[in-house]
């Protein structure tokens, strides 16, 4: 016999709120919209999971045991990306006011390009971790 | 306003990572990370896919940084992420830009 109350719902409803907030924040990251507080994110994460385990605690069966997993693994999964997020920083070797500092590497199709080609005109210099 | 990008992908990588997003800025390759020791934004440990896009391992990546260079390569911004899920947001680039060239 399936229990449709309290567990299944709560199985349902932490599956709905993980996943309703991976489209939240992946739609912000993919926009370059994530703010550096993300306090509302880690908190439905962290209700996710909370959720989930109650639910599968509650004795939810296939029906809720289910979804609760999924959205208590997701919830638990973000936020241990998120505990390991930090990134170190360093006082770059350039300042405000001071100059930029010239070099050589190879473009996209390995030839060379200097950077101070680029005088005359202001630009952006971004260092990035890759593409993947 | 033009932009020069560096991070550590081959040259090959940087031309099918182009063809996905269609960005024109000048790309460039630091495999080495010798221009990002050159700015000192070396970040040692970063776990992150290997270097073909294989198994992720922890690695030595720039730390994402965003420099404004006026015309006469004068240094008159920057930005440091404090977090790698975190880029220099569009609306905070362009005010930046506005404030600083104004």
């Amino acid at each position: 016999m399936i229990s449709l109350w309290p567990a299944t719902l709560l199985g349902f409803a932490a599956l709905a709120l993980a996943l309703a907030n991976a489209a939240w924040f992946f739609g912000r990251m993919q926009r370059v919209a994530l703010p550096q507080n993300r306090i509302a994110h880690d908190g439905l994460w962290a209700a996710a999971l909370a959720l989930g385990v109650l639910a599968l605690a509650s004795g939810a069966g296939w029906l809720g045991g289910v979804p609760a997993a999924l959205g208590a693994t997701l919830g638990g999964i973000m936020l241990l990306m998120r505990l390991g997020s930090a990134q170190a920083t360093n006082a770059p070797a350039v300042t405000i006011g001071g100059r930029v500092l010239d070099f050589t590497a190879p473009d996209e199709n390995a030839a060379p390009f200097t950077l101070s080609s680029m005088a005359g005109k202001p630009f952006l210099l971004k260092f990035f971790r890759g593409h993947w | 306003m033009r932009i020069v990008t560096l991070c550590v992908d081959s040259p090959a990588q940087i031309r099918a990572g182009r063809a996905k997003h269609g960005a024109r800025a000048v790309m460039l390759s630091d495999t080495e990370l010798a221009v990002t020791d050159l700015y000192n934004l070396r970040n040692p440990t970063n776990f992150a896919p290997g270097k073909d896009g294989g198994v992720p391992t922890f690695r030595a990546l720039p730390i994402p940084t965003t420099i404004l260079v006026d015309a006469q390569g004068v240094v008159r911004w920057i930005d440091q992420s404090t977090d790698y899920q975190v880029r220099s947001d569009p609306e905070r680039v362009r005010a930046a830009l506005n404030a600083a060239l104004a």
